[in-house]
């Protein structure tokens, strides 16, 4: 099934990133738990974790590019559906 | 998850700055290191805010808070920290304290049994075996020292594993609050007293171990400021996770990885 990644709520009083790199390139596998994707916040850089495993369908935010919390980022198939 | 309004709170004349997020029922407060503030938890603050109403509040000297410290030394953060928890109405917290606020919540457990449940301790200080180094003290003499924005993002980069990953507007605003003359001359202090005399020697080793309550242990790999050696023949009871690929920062720069350990500790703290 293809399922939504969105830019989780990563803390208190950030409401947007930049994308900075995707780690992941499309029709890669993703597993849980591993970095997929750099982000950048006023205070530092961070990579965010894949929340489920499956196969990288789509990137929705491309590098260089702010996203709100709570926007999709990419569309990713899960492994288990 | 619902986040208040920055507060502020007199505690023995200092005026403490804090947030609280969330409304479950269990309680964590958060207790940063030397020369950081509150925001140093801004990636954990909504996961463990989703069920325990988490308490982030800025050390004196620090952050939004006052400047002025009296001895500078662990004791008087101690005193602080216990006196801020005891004032909000509060007891048997959940206490979460990185580097020089791990030592804190170390000390404040020992001396204050009745205010801490369990302890979650990222890369705390002062905590080495003998003959291990607990903290680089050049780092704080250097954080001092900084005068320009690239010795700060120099010195800052020093506390992640991929230096990068500072951005120059953390860097300005940390080398704008450091210089400020009041805030300096307590930071001063602070290492001298508090991280030199105080905690370069593992000097918490003993009291950490006897501690009654649950303790997790969180450190970054790479950390350089605290290498995670420190954590070195701790007993079984004390498990330590070991986070690959982050440095001293390692609720930022892994959140995820220090979120599952702060999560699951609150859980079971409120399951009793």
């Amino acid at each position: 099934m293809d399922t939504e990644f969105v830019l989780p709520m990563i803390g208190v009083e950030i409401e947007e990133a930049e994308i900075r790199q995707w780690l992941k390139g499309v029709g890669e596998t993703v597993v849980a738990g591993e970095p997929l994707v750099a982000i950048g916040t006023p205070k530092v850089d961070v990579e965010l974790e894949a929340p489920f495993s499956g196969t990288l369908k789509a990137i929705l935010v491309a590098d260089g590019n702010i996203a709100a919390v709570g926007a999709p980022l990419a569309i990713i198939t899960r492994a288990s559906d | 998850m619902t986040a208040s309004p920055p507060s502020t709170l007199d505690v023995a004349g200092h005026s403490i700055a804090y947030r609280v997020t969330g409304s479950g029922a269990g309680a964590a407060v958060c207790i940063h290191g030397f020369g950081s503030d509150r925001s140093v938890w801004s990636f954990n603050v909504p996961a463990l805010a989703a069920g325990t109403t988490v308490y982030a509040l800025d050390l004196p000297a620090h952050g939004q808070s006052s400047p002025r410290l009296e001895s500078g030394s662990l004791g008087e953060l101690v005193g602080v920290v216990a006196g801020f928890i005891t004032a909000l109405g509060l007891s048997n917290v959940q206490l979460v304290g990185h580097s020089l606020g791990g030592a804190i919540a170390i000390r404040l457990a020992a001396e204050h049994p009745r205010l801490a449940a369990a302890l979650t301790l990222v890369a705390p200080a002062g905590i080495g075996a003998a003959g291990t180094a607990d903290l680089d003290i050049t780092f704080a003499r250097d954080f001092l020292a900084m005068r320009t924005p690239a010795e700060a993002m120099a010195v800052l980069g020093r506390l992640v594993a991929r230096p990068g990953q500072i951005s120059p507007t953390m860097a300005a605003d940390v080398l704008e609050h450091a210089r400020a003359p009041a805030v300096h001359a307590s930071l001063s202090t602070l290492v001298d007293n508090a991280l030199q005399r105080d905690l370069s020697g593992g000097q918490l080793r003993a009291v950490l171990e006897q501690l009654a309550v649950p303790i997790e242990i969180l450190w970054g790999t790479d950390d350089a400021i605290t290498p995670a050696a420190a954590a070195n023949g701790l007993p079984a009871s004390i498990p330590v996770h070991r986070v690959s690929g982050a440095g001293h920062l390692v609720q930022m720069e892994k959140s995820a990885a220090v979120n599952r350990v702060l999560v699951a500790q609150a859980a079971a703290i409120r399951s009793g």
